[in-house]
C-alpha cells in the first residue's frame, strides 16, 4: 500500500543505501573487509607513508624534548605559534564526529548510520591529535600534570580563572566521551566480528572486545538506552568543547582575541572543517572498498549542504569581525583589521577568505554537491582555509598588539612543519588501522536502514 | 693580589709560572708575592706591612709622581663639504663595544644600542633620503669605496641621520676576540686613515644586491600607525604645558568596571612603585645592564635576538616622530609595570604569576609551566621566555659572576622585571630587625642605582612625602596604556620640550 509513496521519494532524493540488499548481505559486505578481505597493497602503500610521518613526528617530540620549544618559530611577541594554530584545527575536525553521531541520531537522521562510525573514529583520532598539542606547547611538558587539580602536599591547585584550565576538562571530557561513545556504539558489531571470525585469535580478541553481548532483547534494551543516554551528554559537548577552546582567547586582551562573536563562529568553524574531514576520509574509503551503496550521493549532498551552511555562518563571522574593528572605534582594533589587509601576512589573509568563503560557494550547484571528485577538493580546500583561519587568529593578532615597539614577526621553523605533518600522519595510520580491524561502518545500524527492518502494523 | 679565593680552575698564575721557568717548583703565588716584599721591605713590622697592602690593595708611598700637562694647539682637520658625488664618512666608536676593547663582553655586545636598538653588529648608518636613491632597504649590503679601498657591509636606515653622509662604528669586525666578540659585525677600520681619523668626503657607495640579517630588539621605532598614532610617549612643548599642565591625562583611565570589591593596597605598610622621568631620560642604556647584572639575565645571542628572543628584562624603546629626515626622537624605558589589574595573572593556569600585597606581580619560577600564555596577554610584553636553555649552569666561572639572591632561571620558564624584590627584602629584613620602616631613599632598585639622569624613581607609593608619592601626583605623570585599566604602578612624566626657536626650523 505505501509502495507508490517511497518510490517517489526515492525517486527526488538519492536513497541512503541502495536497494537490493538483504540483512545478509548487509552483514557480509562490510563484515568482509575485516574479516576475509586480503590486505591490498594501497592499503599497506597508505599505512606505510603515514607510519613514516608518525615516526617523524616521534623524531621532532623527541628533539623538542631534548631541547625545548625554542626549536619552533614562537618567540615574544608571538608566544603561540603552530601548536595552538593545529591544536584548534585538529580539535575542530573532531566535532563533526560528535555532531554526525550524537546530535543527528538525537534529532532521528538515519542517514548518519552509513557514516557515523568512521566519524566518531575520526574524532576520536583528531582530539588524540589535538591533545598532543597543548602538552608539547609548554616550556616544560614534564609537568603537564599541574594543570589538573590533584591532591598534594602543598594544597595547590590550578588557576581556575584560566581558560587554560577549562580546556583541560573540556578536551579530556570530550575525549572520554567520544571514546566511550563510540566503543558502546561498536560492540554488537564486534559480536558480529567474533562470530563470524575464522581465527582462533581474532575469536578471542572480538570476543573480550563484545564484553559478552549475545543479542538478547534485553542486551538490546539496555544498548538503546546506554546509546541514547550517552548521545545525550555528547550533544551539548558539540558546542561547549570548542566554545571554550574559543575563551583560550576571547577571555584575553588582545585585540583580534578578545571578541564575543568567538563562541558561535568557533563551533561552525569546527563543523566546518569537521565535515570536509568526513567528506575526505568517506570519498576515497567508499571507492577503494566499494561502498557507493553505503554512502551514497545523499550522504555527500547533506555534507555539502552541512558545510555550505556553516561556511556561511564562518563568513559572517568575519565580516563581524571586520565591522567590529570599525565600529568600535578602538584604535588597536582598527589597526588589528589594517594589518590583515596590508600587513605582512596580508597574503595569508586573503587566501584564507578565498578557501573558506569563495571557493566553497560553488557547493550552491547540486551537480557539484554530487560529484566526489570535485567535494574532494573542496574539502581539502575547506581544511586549509580553516588552517590559515587559525593561524590568522593566532599569529596576526599576537605579532602586532599594543606598542610598536614590541612588534615582531613568526616564521614557523622545519620543526614546527614536521611536528603538523606528523600528527596528520598519526591521524591518517590510526584511519588505516581502523579500517583495516574494526568495521568502519555501522552494521546493525546499516540494517535497521533496510526496508524489512520497517515495523509494519499489523 | 688579593689572594682570596681558591682557584676555580686548577691553573697556575703568572708568579708560579715564571718561578717554574725559573726551576722553583711547588710554591705558591702568595709566597712568592711575600718574599718578594719581604726582600723590599726595609721598615721594621713587616707583618703589619705586608697586612695592610694586601687588605688596601697597594702598597702605600708607591704612587707616581702627578704628571704637569699643558695643553698644545694640533692641526685640527679642515672639513671639506661633500660634493653631489661624493659623500662624507663619519667614523664612530661603538656606543656599546667601544673601538673593539668590550668586544668580547658579551652584554655590551646584546646591549641594544641607543638609537637602532642594534645587536651584535655594526651597519654602516644611512639618512631615508640616500636610501631611496640608492633604491636600498635596511639589512641590504652596500659597498663603501673610500681612495681606492673598498669594503662590503649591509645598511641601516636611520632616521633623523644627515643626508650624504654614512656613519660607521668601529670596534666591531674583530678576529680574534674571544667567543662574543669573534666574528661580530664589520671592521671598518680599514677605510680610516690617520690623516682624517675621525670623517672624510670622497666616498662612493653603491648597493650589491645582497642581504645581510640584523638583529634589532625593537619591532618598529615609531608611534604611527596607518589608523592614527598611538599615545605611548606624550609630549607637549612648554606653552602647551603652562596652558594645560595635564596635557598627558587628557583621557581618564576607566573607573574600576568589576563587581569585586578591589584589593586596598592603602592599608599595607607598602606599596611599591616607580616613576620614569621621560624628560630626564638620555636613552643610555645604563639602566639595561645594571638590570641584566642584578638579575642574572642571561645573553641569547645573535641568533636568537633575531627571532625575537633576547632577554632583557628592562627595556628603553626609542621613538622617531615627524618628518623622518629631521624626526623628534624619544626614550621610553620600559620595565615591568606592575599592574594592579595585571592581565598575565588571570590567564595563567597554575597561578605562576600572582600578586604580593605590597603589589607586586612576581613571578613563582618553580611553579611555571611554560604556557606563554601571561606574555600573549601582557600588553607591555616585558616578559621575557627562557625558550631554551640560555643559562650557562656549569662553567665555574659563571657562578662568581651571578647574584646569589637572584634564581638562575632554567629552560622553559617565563621571567620578568620583579622591582628587584630581593632588594625590597633584603631592605624590609633589615628595617624590621631595627624595628623601623624602609625609609625612603634607602632601597634602590638596580635601573634606579645606576641611571646618570635620575630619570628613575622607586619607593613606596603609601607614603605621601616619598619622592615616588610626590611624582606621581604630578601634573605630567601618566600610565602607558592605561586606558586597558591595567592600572600600572609604573608611570611615566610626560615630556615636556622647550626647543630653542633659532634652532627650530
Amino acid at each position: 500500500m505505501d509502495e507508490p509513496l517511497e518510490e517517489v521519494e526515492v525517486g527526488q532524493r538519492a536513497p541512503v543505501i541502495e536497494p537490493g540488499y538483504t540483512f545478509t548481505t548487509v552483514t557480509d559486505k562490510i563484515s568482509s573487509i575485516v574479516l576475509t578481505r586480503p590486505t591490498s597493497m594501497g592499503w599497506l602503500v597508505g599505512f606505510g607513508i603515514s607510519f613514516l610521518l608518525t615516526m617523524m613526528l616521534l623524531y621532532a617530540i623527541g628533539y623538542l624534548f631534548l631541547r625545548g620549544v625554542g626549536i619552533w618559530g614562537v618567540n615574544i611577541p608571538v608566544g603561540w605559534g603552530f601548536a595552538i594554530v593545529n591544536f584548534v584545527w585538529w580539535i575542530g575536525i573532531g566535532h563533526a564526529g560528535t555532531l554526525i553521531s550524537a546530535i543527528l541520531l538525537l534529532l532521528r537522521q538515519s542517514w548518519r548510520n552509513s557514516i557515523n562510525r568512521f566519524a566518531e573514529a575520526m574524532t576520536l583520532f583528531a582530539v588524540a591529535a589535538a591533545g598532543l598539542f597543548p602538552i608539547l606547547h609548554l616550556g616544560r611538558p614534564w609537568l603537564a600534570y599541574w594543570l589538573f587539580p590533584y591532591p598534594n602536599t602543598m594544597n595547590y591547585w590550578p588557576q581556575f580563572r584560566s581558560p587554560l584550565v577549562w580546556d583541560v576538562f573540556a578536551v579530556s571530557t570530550y575525549f572520554t566521551i567520544s571514546l566511550v561513545f563510540w566503543f558502546i556504539g561498536l560492540i554488537p558489531d564486534l559480536a558480529t566480528l567474533r562470530d563470524r571470525a575464522d581465527s582462533r585469535a581474532a575469536q578471542i580478541i572480538y570476543g573480550i572486545l563484545a564484553m559478552g553481548w549475545r543479542g538478547s532483547a534485553r542486551h538490546w534494551h539496555r544498548y538503546e538506552t546506554a546509546y541514547l543516554l550517552l548521545a545525550g551528554l555528547a550533544t551539548p559537548l558539540v558546542l561547549s568543547v570548542h566554545t571554550v577552546v574559543s575563551f583560550d582567547f576571547a577571555i584575553s586582551i588582545v585585540p583580534g582575541w578578545h571578541t564575543t562573536i568567538f563562541p558561535p563562529y568557533f563551533v561552525a568553524g569546527a563543523i566546518y572543517s569537521g565535515f570536509a574531514m568526513v567528506l575526505m576520509l568517506a570519498i576515497p574509503i567508499r571507492k577503494f572498498y566499494g561502498l557507493e551503496d553505503f554512502i551514497t550521493e545523499r550522504h555527500l549532498q547533506n555534507s555539502a549542504k552541512v558545510m555550505l551552511a556553516t561556511g556561511l555562518i564562518v563568513a559572517y563571522g568575519y565580516a563581524i569581525e571586520a565591522f567590529m574593528g570599525w565600529y568600535s572605534g578602538n584604535t588597536y582594533d582598527q589597526f588589528l583589521f589594517w594589518n590583515r589587509l596590508h600587513g605582512p601576512y596580508h597574503a595569508w589573509y586573503l587566501l584564507l577568505l578565498v578557501c573558506n568563503i569563495v571557493i566553497p560557494q560553488v557547493l550552491w550547484i547540486g551537480k557539484l554537491r554530487s560529484s566526489p571528485f570535485f567535494l574532494f577538493l573542496i574539502s581539502l580546500d575547506i581544511l586549509i582555509g580553516m588552517w590559515l583561519e587559525r593561524f590568522i587568529i593566532v599569529v596576526v593578532s599576537l605579532h602586532r598588539d599594543f606598542l610598536n615597539s614590541s612588534w615582531g614577526m613568526y616564521y614557523p621553523t622545519r620543526w614546527d612543519w614536521m611536528t603538523y605533518f606528523g600528527t596528520i600522519g598519526m591521524f591518517l595510520a590510526a584511519m588505516f588501522l581502523f579500517v583495516r580491524i574494526l568495521p568502519m561502518i555501522s552494521i546493525f545500524e546499516m540494517r535497521t536502514l533496510l526496508p524489512q527492518a520497517e515495523v509494519k502494523p499489523e | 693580589m688579593q689572594p682570596l679565593i681558591e682557584p676555580l680552575y686548577s691553573g697556575r698564575s703568572t708568579h708560579e709560572f715564571v718561578s717554574l721557568l725559573a726551576g722553583q717548583t711547588e710554591s705558591r703565588g702568595y709566597d712568592l708575592v711575600r718574599a718578594y716584599w719581604q726582600k723590599q721591605h726595609s721598615g721594621p713590622d713587616f707583618e703589619a706591612f705586608w697586612r695592610k697592602s694586601v687588605h688596601d690593595g697597594w702598597i702605600e708611598g708607591t704612587a707616581y709622581p702627578a704628571k704637569r700637562v699643558t695643553l698644545k694647539a694640533t692641526n685640527s682637520q679642515s672639513h671639506t663639504a661633500p660634493d653631489g658625488n661624493s659623500l662624507e664618512i663619519n667614523f664612530r666608536r661603538d656606543p656599546s663595544v667601544y673601538d673593539g676593547r668590550f668586544s668580547n663582553n658579551a652584554w655590551l655586545q646584546e646591549l641594544p644600542k641607543p638609537l637602532t636598538k642594534m645587536t651584535w653588529d655594526n651597519p654602516v648608518m644611512i639618512g631615508p633620503a640616500m636610501a631611496e636613491r640608492l633604491h636600498v632597504k635596511s639589512e641590504d649590503i652596500v659597498e663603501l669605496q673610500l681612495q681606492g679601498r673598498k669594503m662590503e657591509a649591509p645598511v641601516w636606515i636611520q632616521a633623523g641621520h644627515p643626508d650624504n653622509a654614512v656613519t660607521v662604528f668601529l670596534g666591531y669586525g674583530r678576529r680574534r676576540a674571544g667567543r662574543a666578540g669573534t666574528g661580530a659585525g664589520f671592521d671598518f677600520y680599514p677605510l680610516r686613515m690617520s690623516a682624517a681619523p675621525w670623517f672624510t668626503s670622497g666616498l662612493q657607495i653603491r648597493a650589491t644586491g645582497g642581504t645581510y640579517k640584523l638583529a634589532t630588539t625593537q619591532g618598529e621605532q615609531t608611534m604611527d600607525t596607518p589608523v592614527g598614532a598611538r599615545p605611548l610617549v606624550r609630549e607637549a612643548s612648554l606653552e602647551e604645558y603652562k596652558q594645560h599642565p595635564k596635557f598627558a591625562t587628557e583621557e581618564e583611565p576607566p573607573s574600576p568596571l568589576t563587581l569585586f570589591p578591589a584589593f586596598d593596597y592603602k592599608k599595607e605598610p607598602y606599596a611599591w612603585g616607580m616613576a620614569i622621568d621621560l624628560n630626564a631620560c638620555v636613552g643610555c642604556n645604563n639602566c639595561i645592564v645594571a638590570c641584566q647584572s642584578e638579575n642574572n639575565i642571561p645573553v641569547v645571542g645573535k641568533e636568537q635576538v633575531v627571532r625575537g628572543r633576547h632577554m632583557h628584562w628592562l627595556r628603553v624603546d626609542a621613538y622617531y616622530q615627524g618628518d623622518r629626515a629631521n624626526p623628534r626622537a624619544f626614550f621610553q624605558p620600559v620595565p615591568c609595570m606592575q599592574c594592579e589589574n595585571a592581565p598575565c595573572e588571570v590567564v595563567c593556569p597554575v597561578g605562576a604569576t600572582v600578586h604580593s600585597t605590597e603589589g607586586l606581580n612576581d613571578m613563582v619560577y618553580n611553579r611555571c609551566v611554560g604556557t606563554r600564555y601571561c606574555s600573549n596577554n601582557c600588553p607591555y610584553k616585558v616578559r621575557r621566555f627562557n625558550f631554551l636553555l640560555y643559562q650557562d649552569w656549569d662553567t665555574p666561572q659563571y657562578k662568581l659572576m651571578r647574584n646569589p639572591d637572584v634564581t638562575v632561571r632554567s629552560r622553559g620558564v617565563m621571567e620578568k622585571c620583579t622591582y628587584c624584590v630581593q632588594r625590597i627584602t633584603q631592605h624590609r629584613i633589615d628595617a624590621e630587625r631595627a624595628d623601623r620602616k624602609i625609609a625612603d631613599g634607602e632601597l634602590q632598585t638596580a635601573c634606579q642605582q645606576s641611571c646618570p639622569a635620575n630619570a628613575i624613581i622607586f619607593g613606596n607609593i603609601n607614603d605621601p612625602n616619598s619622592r615616588v608619592a610626590k611624582l606621581k601626583a604630578h601634573a605630567r605623570n601618566y600610565g602607558l596604556l592605561d586606558d586597558l585599566n591595567t592600572r600600572p604602578r609604573t608611570t611615566y612624566l610626560a615630556e615636556v620640550r622647550n626647543p630653542n626657536p633659532e634652532l627650530k626650523e
